[in-house]
């Protein structure tokens, strides 16, 4: 064989081996075989993919490979996932960076990427254990979805039953409600006939004085005002006083303004009555039933308002105050206790007290709240017999009493006690509510005093 | 009077059919016995190195301008293929990754071997065919020389070693033209592409497939010659070996191929085969 073909076999095969040199330590480089490097581990719950020779990448740059995986021994222990690392990183490698399972790209490979750390942080050593987070797993988050939906089929299970109690029970109020918006729209109506009638009855009386008719007592049913009027105006004519004197100054007195104000409020109150309760009467309001409901209410409350003002100014005029006298009161609803105690309240009427203790009309409910009891009820039955044997020509006071606690709660008690008691006795007995008053007295007893007022 | 003549009875069916599986059986056990004959001859004194040497710059230098082409015209075509795969993903900076371990890991032994069994093996086959028909073994044999350990020996040999060789150039050549392609493409350079190539290949992914051709070498070089050195029925004997050499041992590397890709997979887990 000649040299020749020697040499050049020997070129090929070394050209080869060399070729094959190359390839061996373009990997080796890849796989920072022949670089300075340093050891270090980190563990790991799940390992998700990470195997010997998979690459390390300290904030982004290629730094290393997976040397070693160390399976746990115990199901509680991790995996411990050894590591090699380029030294000219080791910089940034800091005892809290942080080693995490990420994936190369959509489908590419998994690595272990090892955040930077803090300049605060110290450099992690030759071997030492850098922290970890779990890799995120799509398993894992279907799992804890899957198990969410459950806990919310167990709540919804749960508040299901909830639910439709409230539903029922707010149908039911609802019904309530409407069933209570249809019994009250005849009350309603009575309120504004009765207005009506009093706005009449009012202009009656207006024709009557601005016509200067001496009657006027008598159609206020005052005897003794009317009398007094017929004696004046007999002293006026008997004395042959100039009479149109007299009529020119009842003519100018203030009162004559005054009851035409009166009227023309009564009017706007009537027609402002008349509206609302049409809308209350319509289930097709503009804003629908509550909001129709809410808006006659305010309205009425205004009107009635005005009107009590009204009534009021009547009241404590020349011409009416004699008949409130009296019958002993102005107002009921507006007697503060000093003036219940004075003596000069119910003067000229008898009394009737009947005494009742709180343990004979009231029991406790779940919520802490006085009721009246059915044997309460039937002593107030048995109370009432007794009243209405006497005459009913005056106020029946229903004083409630407390003890108990401060003052103020003592006024609140012995109110509510007297209240219950006042609502029912209405109801039950169809008395006339002007009529029946309560105070709330504080005394060292609990109960609740009836006191009839009668001539 | 007519004379009684004895005619052996014409084979059974059953008797045919066993012989026609008896044949190959035999040829195949003929081959192994070859085989291990090879093997054990190729580590007896004398080594034929001159003999050995020749066949090498035969098989293995010969070869090289084959390979070459071959390669760089493989690499191109599947760099081609590859992007046209991988834009659709927007990952054409894979191409490189993907290319490299197309060619390191399969592509690059399995086509040398194909290559080399239909150069190299049609050769041996045609030159020991003829050598055999010619007599000329039976010549060397009344010399005294091992024809055995002269012809077939060596052969096995230098295929054993040029395999692995060609198999590298392969696959850099395949490389090149990868990246002649893809710098014609995109635009592509030098250092990244091979930075890229060679950055996701471990040593599992480039030794074993390379070491396996040896095994491809020893296949191509023991059927040629086991063919070639049984021939017999003259010039159509020796085309009849010739093509048999090609036909059998490229078989016998695909089929073994597929052993060897699950028994790397198996010792080299991590980068698999």
């Amino acid at each position: 064989m000649e040299t020749t073909k020697k040499l050049i076999v020997g070129i090929f095969v070394g050209a080869c081996l060399l070729l094959f040199g190359i390839g061996l330590f373009l990997i080796g480089n890849n796989i920072q075989l022949f670089t300075k490097s340093f050891d270090a581990y980190t563990d790991f719950a799940k390992i998700t993919g990470i195997q010997n020779g998979s690459k390390v990448r300290v904030a982004g740059m290629d730094a290393g490979t997976v040397t070693r995986i160390d399976v746990p021994a115990r199901p509680e222990d991790k995996f411990r996932v050894h590591l090699r690392i380029v030294e000219k990183l080791h910089p940034i490698v800091r005892q809290d960076s942080i080693a995490s399972i990420q994936t190369d790209g959509l489908l590419g490979n998994k690595f272990l990427q090892i955040d930077a750390g803090t300049s605060s942080a110290q450099l992690a050593q030759n071997g030492a254990r850098l922290p970890s987070t779990e890799p995120f797993d799509w398993g894992d988050l279907i799992d804890q979805v899957n198990g969410v939906v459950k806990k919310v089929n167990v709540i919804l299970e749960e508040v299901k039953a909830p639910v439709l109690l409230a539903v029922a029970q707010i149908e039911a109020a609802a019904h309530s409600a409407d069933k209570l918006i249809k019994h009250a729209t005849p009350e309603v109506n009575g309120i504004l006939a009765s207005a009506n009638k009093i706005s009449a009855n009012l202009n009656e009386i207006i024709d009557g004085v601005q016509e200067g008719q001496g009657a006027v007592g008598a159609l206020f049913k005052d005897k003794e005002m009317a009398a007094s009027l017929h004696r004046s105006v007999d002293n006026v004519q008997e004395a042959t006083v100039d009479v149109k004197k007299v009529v020119k100054k009842v003519e100018d007195s203030d009162i004559v303004p005054e009851v035409q104000k009166a009227v023309k409020n009564l009017q706007h109150i009537t027609a402002q009555v008349k509206d609302a309760v049409e809308k209350f009467q319509s289930d097709a309001g503009e804003g629908g039933v509550g909001e129709n409901l809410q808006r006659t209410l305010a309205d009425a409350h205004e009107a009635m308002s005005d009107l009590s003002d009204n009534t009021e100014a009547l009241k404590h005029n020349f011409f009416f105050r004699g008949f409130f006298k009296r019958r002993g009161f102005y107002d009921l609803g507006a007697l503060t206790a000093p003036e219940y105690q004075k003596p000069s309240f119910g003067k000229g009427f008898k009394k009737h007290p009947i005494w009742l203790t709180t343990t004979e009309l009231f029991q406790t409910d779940a919520k802490g709240l006085e009721t009246l009891s059915p044997a309460g009820k039937t002593k107030l039955d048995a109370a009432m017999t007794e009243i209405l044997q006497l005459p009913r020509n005056g106020p029946l006071m229903i004083e409630g009493y407390s003890g108990t606690g401060v003052p103020s709660q003592q006024y609140l008690t012995g109110r509510r006690r007297a209240a219950r008691v006042q609502m029912y006795l209405i109801e039950r007995f169809h008395l006339r509510p002007a009529y029946v008053g309560i105070i709330a007295l504080s005394a060292a007893k609990e109960g609740v005093g009836i006191v009839s007022y009668y001539k | 009077m007519p004379i009684a003549t004895t005619q052996p009875p014409p084979p059974s069916v059953l008797q045919s059919f066993m012989e026609s599986i008896a044949a190959p059986i035999e040829w195949f056990g003929g081959l192994c016995l070859f085989a291990a004959q090879a093997i054990r001859e190729c580590f007896q004194r004398p080594f034929e190195w001159t003999e050995i040497l020749r066949q090498t710059y035969q098989i293995g230098w010969q070869s090289a301008p084959l390979i070459v082409l071959s390669g760089l015209a493989v690499g191109s075509v599947l760099s081609m293929h590859t992007r046209a795969t991988l834009e659709r993903f927007g990952a054409e900076s894979m191409i490189p990754t993907a290319l490299a371990f197309a060619l390191v890991k399969e592509t690059g032994p399995l086509v040398t071997g194909l290559l080399i069994s239909g150069r190299v093996g049609a050769g041996i086959g045609a030159e020991l065919g003829g050598m055999r028909v010619t007599e000329q073994i039976d010549a060397l044999e009344s010399l005294a020389v091992n024809s055995f350990h002269y012809l077939v020996a060596t052969r096995v040999l230098a295929c054993v070693v040029a395999l692995p060789l060609l198999t590298v150039l392969m696959n850099f050549s395949g490389l090149l033209g990868g990246f002649f392609a893809e710098a014609t493409i995109s635009g592509m350079s030098f250092p990244y592409y091979f930075h890229a190539a060679f950055g996701s290949l471990a040593f599992s992914d480039f030794i074993p497939p390379t070491a396996k051709t040896m095994v491809f070498g020893f296949l191509i070089g023991t059927t040629s010659a086991y063919l070639g050195y049984n021939a017999s029925g003259g010039a159509e004997g020796v085309g009849r070996a010739s093509t048999q050499s090609v036909v059998l041992s490229s078989i016998f590397l695909i089929v073994v191929n597929v052993v060897l890709v699950k028994f790397i997979a198996f010792l080299f887990p991590v980068g698999g085969a």
